[in-house]
């Protein structure tokens, strides 16, 4: 028996003193004795009993207890239960020799538990030189000798080295610790982040490159355990090494914001790992158990989708988290993580069934992931506040620019726009409020910061800036209503999303009872559509049966996802860059976008409501028109006409105190909220400029103080328009003004003026009927002009406007539908630089009757026939220019508004 | 050193003492000698019923063979 160990040597030296003991028999080689140490042997390896169980023990001593009572041997019960307790008391003999004289061995010392254990739980196989195990000598068991053996024969040259020995059982445990993260270990060497497998470990049933082969394999797998490790270790700042200064985490514990994105990234693979975990914990423990026979290929197959879902997190984090350049900031960290997730999803979700486990194992990384981002979302577009502290989010507040700032709307906010495939970083400084501007012109080749947003970004921007105004605003309806008490009910964006995909992943897999039916007409349906699919492929020719069953598969989740989502509710965007049809992309059309726009629906909504009804908001575009277009009509004529008298009684109206007293008059009768809001400027005009007449008004400027926050729409640049068009009107105004104004009292003039000095070349009755049917024209002229003005163009324009206000949904439309408005008023007024030379003409004409005017009102003295006839011609010429230019583009069809003038031009002109 | 050593004796000593008194209570026959022999099996991991269960036979084997000596002689 020279190969039993220690252990089995004592017991067998205790198990002949026993023997001898009870049988008394002294002599070894006796017959009996050896017969008595056979049975002894059988019985202490191959028995029955159960392992020592306390419990039982502890019942059998009650029940002997019980027993001695019941025999009312009282004594020994008393005895029996205080020998019982002082002896599971006492601490534990640990007895050597046998005779009770000697005293017993003293307790063991340390290093003899070490060799103990050495002895009887396994040969430290790490030390060098340790001893060897038996093993059997078949030529399976064998084989590295065998092989060695024949190497040896085979090679000269071949040296057999000195090589540690394990058995597989041992090779398993080491695997799977180096699964679990334990970095300290024999078979796997871990340097600088690397694992290798030494090359002098071999088991004696394989070759060493054989098993080396096995173990590199699974040490590739190991290293990617190790690295994701090292990364959660460091976003929850447990980490062990200290890293060099400077280095990430160390650096960041205290002074910065938690990363929420990685530290929720951290979460969803913690949990992974303790699922993992779990696992290698339960089959080690059943090696440990030893009741079945555990191979290392086995265990590798019971663990392979494990390892392959490891690979694909491996993956993700390292295009994902670990090629990120260190001194990225957090929005572009934040970005890419979730944006590597979700091209990883759609690209894993492209292959089919084959990957349905990793799809899952993604998107419920991806959803954990999320999570800091999307409540980042809820608590602006509920809340109106943007809380992010380590500034992840791609939409950051410009803390210069308080609410009630005027350049609130546009300045708030600065919408971070990054090229992914480019390395150069370009922010975009969104100054046309929430338009993403950026992603528009660069969507065609690179992918933009966090694509699962885009398609509702607008939508997002709009009610955070929306929410945060209101917030500002002494939003009225929020005391009133109960939605700020039932916060705590309310359900969060994040909820409200995983409730709709646990609804509609639960209402796809149907009640159990329907399954099979479900199934069974899916399938039909699927064979019958790929039949059909089939047919049209080989249209073109094509035969190929995979392709047909996909696109059967594809138009059967269409058509379920429009059944179930029918209504119009969201639009389908199909200008983004993935396929529509995708499950991961559906989820997301269906589960969380529809929740964004409701919440934009309703809060830029109340907006919208809030300010027409506290705001007044409509009342003030009223007024600007009122004002400005000169809609209030008789208010405004009391204004301009005190003006205009005044210029032809040639007196000085430039005086600010004067028009502004004028001003307040007119309008404080009819409007007096608006009279302390008006004003008038003069501002200074190039005097070269003011050859004509018709430009003597050039400096007048009117003013509207419009109060926060209604100076959003009616901006600055807004007023600087109303005031050209109104300008525009007062010439009008002006003109039609003079002209309505001369009375027909020449006659009286003309004969007074006359007589002894001139002697006039034509009977003045004619001159008299030429200047009034001039007069007549040019009144024609101007009406057409002022009509066409006022009502084609002003009052129409008008209606539409007020039209599109009430359709408005929220305030950066409204501001667009306002501009776009005042630019069809500029265009139509023909203001626009393009159409100068058009202007130029009606100026001249303007002129002309400014000139006509004056010269009557000073008298017959002033005229001389070579002066009417200058005037008549000249305007002939510009009536008939316009008349010519107007046809022409009525006629080429690019301003169809223009029609109306030009046919009462054209009625006014004489073709003679 | 010396006094812990002493002191862990005696604790064992008296655990010894303890269960010899629980096996005479129990009337197992076993003196002090096979009884700390029955102690180290059983702390070298040998089960405690087969362990008894063997004793019973070999003392059963002995007592009918020590029977059939008288017998023949």
């Amino acid at each position: 028996m020279a190969h039993w160990s220690t252990f089995e040597k004592e017991t067998e030296k205790e198990t002949k003193k026993l023997i001898r003991s009870i049988s008394k028999i002294e002599d070894e080689e006796d017959q009996n004795f050896q017969s008595a140490l056979k049975f002894t042997w059988s019985n202490f390896k191959f028995h029955r009993y159960l392992d020592v169980d306390s419990h039982k023990v502890q019942r059998s001593i009650s029940g002997i207890y019980e027993k001695l009572m019941v025999h009312s041997d009282l004594s020994k019960a008393g005895s029996w239960m205080r020998l019982t307790e002082e002896f599971l008391n006492s601490p534990l003999p640990n007895t050597h020799e046998t005779k009770p004289p000697v005293p017993f061995q003293p307790i063991m010392g340390e290093p003899d538990a070490r060799a103990w254990l050495e002895q009887h739980v396994v040969t430290p196989y790490w030390a060098t030189h340790a001893s060897r195990f038996p093993h059997s000598l078949h030529l399976h068991s064998n084989l590295l000798n065998v092989w060695d053996q024949h190497l040896y024969n085979t090679d000269p040259l071949y040296l057999p080295e000195e090589k540690a020995f394990v058995s597989e059982t041992q090779v398993i445990r080491e695997t799977l610790w180096l699964l679990s993260g334990v970095k300290k270990l024999f078979i796997f060497q871990h340097h600088d982040g690397k694992v290798s497998v030494r090359n002098d470990v071999v088991v004696t049933h394989l070759t060493s490159n054989c098993l080396l082969s096995v173990l590199e394999h699974v040490s590739v797998y190991g290293q990617a355990v190790f690295r994701l490790q090292r990364f959660i270790d460091e976003v929850t700042g447990h980490s062990s090494e200290p890293g060099p200064p400077g280095s990430g985490s160390c650096s960041r514990k205290g002074s910065e914001p938690p990363f929420r994105t990685y530290q929720a990234f951290v979460w969803a693979l913690n949990k992974y790992f303790t699922g993992f975990k779990e696992e290698l914990t339960t089959i080690e423990k059943e090696i440990i158990s030893n009741d079945e026979t555990v191979t290392l290929s086995a265990v590798l197959e019971r663990l392979s989708s494990h390892l392959a879902q490891i690979k694909v997190l491996h993956k993700v984090f390292c295009t994902g988290v670990a090629e990120v350049p260190p001194a990225t900031p957090n929005v572009v960290r934040a970005s890419h993580l979730l944006n590597t997730l979700y091209k990883a999803i759609i690209e894993y979700d492209s292959v089919g069934e084959a990957s349905e486990q990793t799809v899952a194992l993604l998107f419920s990384l991806w959803t954990e992931t999320v999570r800091p981002y999307l409540e980042i979302v809820d608590e602006w577009i509920v809340h109106g506040h943007l809380f992010d502290p380590a500034k992840e989010f791609i939409i950051q507040r410009n803390k210069d620019v308080p609410v009630n700032h005027r350049d609130f709307w546009y300045a708030t906010y600065t919408l971070y726009s990054v090229s992914e495939m480019v390395d150069n970083e370009e922010k975009l400084n969104d100054a046309a409020s929430g338009s993403s501007g950026g992603d528009q012109s660069s969507s065609n080749r690179q992918l933009t910061m966090v694509s699962f947003l885009k398609p509702v970004l607008k939508q997002i921007i709009m009610a955070g800036k929306s929410m945060q105004l209101l917030k500002n605003l002494d939003w009225k309806e929020a005391e009133s209503s109960e939605t700020s008490s039932r916060d705590a009910e309310r359900k969060s964006l994040y909820t409200l999303f995983l409730e709709s995909v646990q609804s509609r992943l639960c209402s796809q897999e149907g009640s159990p009872a329907n399954t099979v039916s479900e199934q069974q007409a899916t399938a039909r349906s699927l064979v019958k559509m790929q039949s059909i699919m089939a047919q049209h492929l080989e249209i073109d020719d094509v035969h190929d049966p995979l392709l047909a069953i996909n696109f059967a598969r594809l138009y059967l989740e269409q058509s379920d996802f429009h059944e179930r989502f029918s209504g119009g509710d969201f639009i389908v965007d199909r200008s983004s860059q993935s396929i529509t049809c995708q499950t991961f992309e559906l989820t997301l059309r269906s589960c969380l976008y529809p929740h964004i726009e409701r919440r934009y629906i309703e809060c830029c909504g109340n907006l919208m409501k809030t300010l027409k009804k506290d705001y007044m908001l409509l009342e003030y575009l009223q007024a600007m028109r009122n004002h400005f277009l000169l809609e209030a009509g008789d208010t405004m004529y009391d204004f301009y006409t005190a003006i205009f008298d005044k210029v032809q009684e040639k007196e000085s109206w430039q005086q600010p105190s004067f028009l502004n007293m004028q001003l307040q008059e007119a309008v404080g009768q009819r409007y007096p909220e608006d009279s302390s809001r008006l004003s008038v400027f003069l501002e200074n005009i190039d005097p070269s400029r003011k050859k004509h007449p018709v430009n003597n008004l050039d400096a007048l400027t009117l003013s509207y103080k419009v109060p926060w926050p209604v100076d959003i729409v009616i901006s600055s640049e807004c007023q600087k328009i109303y005031n050209q068009v109104f300008l525009l009107l007062l010439q009008i105004k002006w003109a039609k003004y003079s002209l309505d104004t001369l009375r027909f009292n020449i006659a009286e003039k003309l004969e007074g003026s006359l007589g002894e000095e001139v002697k006039p070349k034509e009977p003045s009755n004619q001159q008299i009927h030429r200047m009034c049917l001039l007069r007549v024209k040019l009144m024609h002229f101007v009406n057409s002009l002022h009509n066409y003005i006022m009502t084609r163009i002003l009052h129409s324009t008008g209606l539409e406007f007020q039209h599109q206000v009430q359709e408005a949904k929220d305030l950066d439309q409204l501001i667009k539908i306002h501009y776009r408005y005042l630019a069809t008023i500029h265009d139509r007024c023909l203001l626009r630089e393009k159409v100068s030379f058009v202007k130029e003409a009606i100026m001249k004409v303007l002129n002309l009757v400014l000139i006509f005017s004056d010269r009557w009102q000073a008298g017959f003295g002033a005229w001389k026939i070579e002066s009417i006839d200058k005037v008549e011609s000249d305007f002939k010429n510009c009536h008939m220019f316009l008349v010519t230019i107007l046809n022409k583009a009525v006629c080429r069809g690019s301003f169809p508004h223009l029609e109306s003038l030009a046919l009462s031009l054209m009625a006014g002109f004489e073709q003679c | 050193m010396a006094s812990a050593a002493n002191a862990n004796l005696n604790a064992v000593r008296e655990t010894m003492d303890v269960l010899l008194e629980i096996s005479r209570l129990l009337n197992t026959g076993l003196d002090m000698e096979s009884l700390s022999i029955c102690v180290r099996l059983c702390e070298q991991g040998i089960n405690p019923e087969a362990l008894s269960a063997v004793i019973k036979e070999l003392r059963r084997a002995s007592e009918s063979f020590k029977a059939s000596e008288n017998c023949t002689n």
